[in-house]
């Protein structure tokens, strides 16, 4: 049956390609490694920017006390 | 046709290098390379890693830009025998990925550069991007020849960047910055443009040589090579980079003005445009050498409290 005719026979499943599996799998890591890279760059600068006033304040509370 | 068979045609077969191809990394090294010259030529400093964030960010904003420019001139790159083999004409990527590739790309960067640094950087890199994809590409450079006068400002933005970066501000030094890439970018682009003008006649692209002739292009190249030899000593002349370097940078100024002197009055009449390619060749070595000589003298002052080969800061 034709796809674009809005009906697709139940049951097809579409077999890929060796190379358009390893292109998929290719994008997939890198897209993956991006993501990673994103959270352990804001995970760090959050560090960076507001972990010395955070040490200051406990600091400070160490000295009141 | 099969299910199978049609779907076969739509699965994409790109690879995370031919995305990477869409950010132009030759433009992107060159961002770069001029972004960090102007994050160490700004006074104060930004925690360094704070600072390979902002270049990042900054590197991946410029490349977001890359991405639209190809998405929205693929039908122009087809032509050009310069673009023919970027990732939309080569069939690698369809333009609907770059497009998506390039929105998702440009809000990431901007939004990091902007949190992560300050928002005076990002909203540059957000009018950066947008000059660049929306002015440039889209308006100037199909309909008027000062396309590349006025989209060179897109190019001249990463040393503001950077200096922003670091000062959350824009000054008249980071201008001057800006000032020397913008123009620059003129008679680089149109010595290119001299010898590949059937290019950009196939492609219907108004460039200075085929839309007002190569005379004038000669003519204009050479005012502005003119203003670009003073210029260049700009950073010295405002005192933040040292007599040493101001010299050598007047110095491959007059350089470059020779060069274009040369393709003035050569005029054309060489037929292998010998005089317009070693231009190029040269204006490309001559942007390299001015801020790897700004970039040296700022990590110079930077380590020793002295510019390079001057006793205290002057001659």
């Amino acid at each position: 049956m034709e796809v674009g005719e809005g009906k697709i026979e139940t049951g097809v499943t579409v077999e890929l390609t060796e190379a358009q599996r390893r292109a998929r799998r290719m994008r997939n890591l890198a897209i993956g490694g991006c993501l990673l890279g994103l959270v352990a760059i804001f995970y760090v600068a959050t560090i960076v920017k507001i972990g010395p006033s955070m040490m200051r304040a406990s600091q400070g509370q160490g000295q009141s006390q | 046709m099969s299910v199978n068979d049609h779907m076969e045609n739509d699965i994409s077969l790109a690879m995370p290098g031919d995305y990477f191809a869409l950010m132009k990394p030759r433009v992107m090294r060159l961002v770069v390379f001029t972004a960090v010259a102007g994050m160490l030529l700004a006074p104060g400093a930004i925690d360094p890693f704070l600072g390979i964030i902002a270049v990042l960010a900054i590197a991946i904003g410029a490349g977001a830009s890359g991405a639209l420019n190809m998405w929205y001139d693929a039908d122009i790159d087809a032509v050009m025998s310069r673009t023919a083999n970027r990732p939309i004409p080569a069939g690698s990527v369809t333009a609907n990925q770059a497009l998506n590739f390039g929105m998702v790309m440009s809000v990431l960067s901007v939004m990091t550069l902007g949190l992560l640094v300050n928002w005076v950087a990002g909203a540059i890199l957000a009018f950066t991007i947008f000059f660049y994809v929306v002015i440039y590409t889209m308006w100037l450079k199909r309909s008027t020849p000062q396309n590349i006068v006025i989209g060179g400002a897109a190019g001249a933005f990463p040393p503001m960047l950077g200096w922003a970066c670091v000062t959350s501000s824009v000054s008249i030094e980071s201008i001057a910055l800006f000032a020397i890439i913008f123009i620059w970018t003129p008679p680089h682009f149109w010595a290119l443009a001299l010898w590949k003008m059937r290019d950009y006649d196939d492609a219907h692209v108004p460039m200075m040589p085929n839309a007002v002739g190569e005379k004038s292009t000669r003519l204009q190249m050479l005012a502005y090579a003119v203003i670009l030899a003073p210029l260049s000593a700009s950073p010295y002349l405002l005192g933040f980079s040292g007599a040493f370097v101001g010299a050598l940078s007047f110095a491959l100024g007059l350089v470059f003005l020779w060069f274009t002197y040369r393709v003035w009055t050569i005029d054309g009449a060489d037929e292998k445009l010998t005089a317009e390619k070693k231009l190029f060749g040269f204006s490309i070595l001559y942007l390299f050498a001015i801020f790897a000589l700004l970039l040296i003298d700022a990590v110079t002052f930077r380590w020793s409290g002295n510019y390079l080969l001057t006793g205290m800061g002057s001659w």
